[in-house]
């Protein structure tokens, strides 16, 4: 099985990039992906700090402590200073500590008022009903507090026209970003008429003589789910949404018989469902691996706009799994860590020679979304069933 | 990368300004004529509210009445029959709507400057 790598035609890692460009392991220049990012964005680096990356610059992030190829949605910072955050009633005073970015920015606040607070407003008319919205900070304590602590250090509550999804709903969401954890909050506009307002508390968690805590990197955006650090100093700033694909790839695509492979995870709550596919360029020919919304992860194959072979499965897919697909005439099959989901589909047809020629993150070539990070992907002409098991072993 | 500054009457005018980017494939989906983002920032606030020592307020914020929204456009370069570079312009129907600010206003695209990058 040492050689299975070998064996692929195309394949991309989370290694080598150029500006604008992913450079495949194998498949040569013609397998490189085009990569595009019209802003700059940020990523944790191999040493585990927080950085800027220039706009067309792929993002191999390291927030796992493995480095991954991290694609992901435009999304707008509302915190207009990030590193300190924007005040509703004020600190007394506050210090500062080593940030995650490796700078003298994270703030200890010193409270001295329960009123004490970090606070977002947001006109009326912004967002539709039922918008939601996800402040998320980093946070690490100095001290261990010594009263009731919440989930983060920051009591959500308080909010007008704005609900919680859950009670304290609150979540880490990373861990030891130069010694910081990473933490949101979804909440959710209840009537888009009116004006919002959106307070996080600091509480009895900290203060001089309880304990301290260092906060950072303020966010508040219009998604569900936080996405990486967008950092302000003044003004809202928006990170633009990332592509991938690469056309022209007969040469390295076997249509009627191979193996789409990649390992990867998603954000925990998607709202698309999100495609890795190759294509003849149209959406009536393709073989694709789908993150539905719903949860479940899906293997399809598509000839001449029909559907001909359709697996899923449930799983957690915001931890990393090894999922691969093998398409054949009347054969068919879903490979996810190390095991094949259901049975093998016996009938169906598959694209015809030559036609597959496209790869790319996201369904519509003209509109494409994707969010995820990904370690691996991968194009084989043929698999044994031990070899896949092999591949998709965890 | 060129960013234009707009401010429109209504946000259903901007949706339709919007619409007009697109043409439809034959699956009924949104194609882009070019590329482009939006960042809608609707009614930006002007003057931020403002509380005295007790925490009451004495001036309420101040909110634009237009729908203000930040275009990324990602025009390619076009040359006349000289062979010199066109300057480049707004979509048409966007013109009339532009804002044409000498700072970086209210939001940017991150690490895009507005001022090196305008029409």
């Amino acid at each position: 099985m040492s050689n299975l790598l070998e064996k692929a035609s195309i394949l991309i890692t989370p290694t080598a990039y150029s500006d604008g460009i992913i450079h495949a392991v194998k498949g040569g220049a013609p397998a490189d992906l085009d990569f595009t990012r019209g802003s700059a964005g940020t990523r944790v680096n191999a040493q585990g700090l927080i950085e800027n990356v220039a706009s067309g610059l792929p993002r191999i992030d390291y927030t796992d402590g493995v480095g991954s190829i991290l694609l992901e949605p435009q999304s707008t910072n509302l915190v207009i200073n990030s590193a300190e955050g924007f005040y509703g009633n004020p600190p007394a005073s506050s210090t500062n500590t080593i940030s995650p970015d490796g700078t003298n920015n994270a703030y200890i606040p010193i409270p001295n008022s329960t009123s004490d607070r970090y606070q977002q407003s947001i006109p009326a008319g912004t967002y539709a009903t039922g918008q939601k919205l996800t402040y998320s900070w980093y946070r690490k304590r100095i001290s261990t507090p010594t009263g009731v602590s919440v989930t983060g250090d920051l009591n959500i509550q308080i909010l007008v026209n704005l609900t919680e999804l859950e009670v304290n709903n609150a979540r880490q969401i990373q861990s030891d970003i130069n010694g910081f954890d990473r933490f949101e909050a979804v909440v959710q506009v209840i009537d888009g008429s009116l004006s919002s307002i959106f307070r996080a508390y600091f509480g009895s968690v900290i203060g001089a003589g309880n304990s301290s805590v260092a906060y950072w990197g303020h966010q508040f955006e219009p998604l569900d789910y936080a996405t990486s650090y967008i950092p302000t100093s003044g003004t809202v700033q928006t990170r633009l949404k990332e592509t991938a694909s690469r056309s022209g790839l007969s040469d390295l695509i076997n249509s009627p018989e191979g193996v789409f492979y990649t390992e990867i995870k998603m954000p925990s709550s998607i709202v698309y469902n999100y495609w890795l596919k190759l294509s003849d360029g149209t959406n009536q020919n393709y073989i694709a691996i789908v993150f539905e919304e719903t949860g479940t992860t899906t293997g399809r194959t598509t000839t001449g706009g029909v559907t001909q072979s359709y697996q899923q499965h449930t799983s957690d897919y915001s931890i990393y799994q090894k999922i691969a697909i093998s398409w054949k005439l009347n054969e068919f099959k879903m490979f996810v860590n190390g095991v094949q989901i259901g049975s093998t589909d016996t009938s169906g047809l598959v694209p015809s020679v030559g036609s597959l020629s496209q790869l790319q993150f996201g369904y519509n070539i003209n509109n494409p979304k994707f969010d995820g990070n990904v370690k691996g992907l991968a194009v084989y002409p043929s698999l044994t069933d031990e070899e896949l098991t092999c591949l998709t072993t965890i | 990368m060129i960013v234009g500054k707009y401010e429109f009457n209504s946000r259903e005018q901007f949706l339709d300004k919007y619409d007009n980017l697109h043409t439809e494939d034959k699956d009924g989906n949104k194609v882009p004529k070019f590329k482009f983002a939006k960042v809608e920032l609707g009614h930006i606030t002007l003057q931020r509210e403002e509380r005295n020592e007790e925490g009451e307020v004495v001036s309420e914020a101040v909110f634009c009445e237009g729908w203000c929204v930040d275009m990324a456009w990602f025009l390619e370069d076009e040359f006349n029959e000289e062979g010199e570079l066109i300057a480049k312009e707004h979509p048409y129907g966007w013109k009339s709507y532009s804002v044409n600010i000498d700072t970086e206003g209210v939001h940017s695209f991150f690490g895009v400057s507005y001022l090196e990058n305008k029409f």
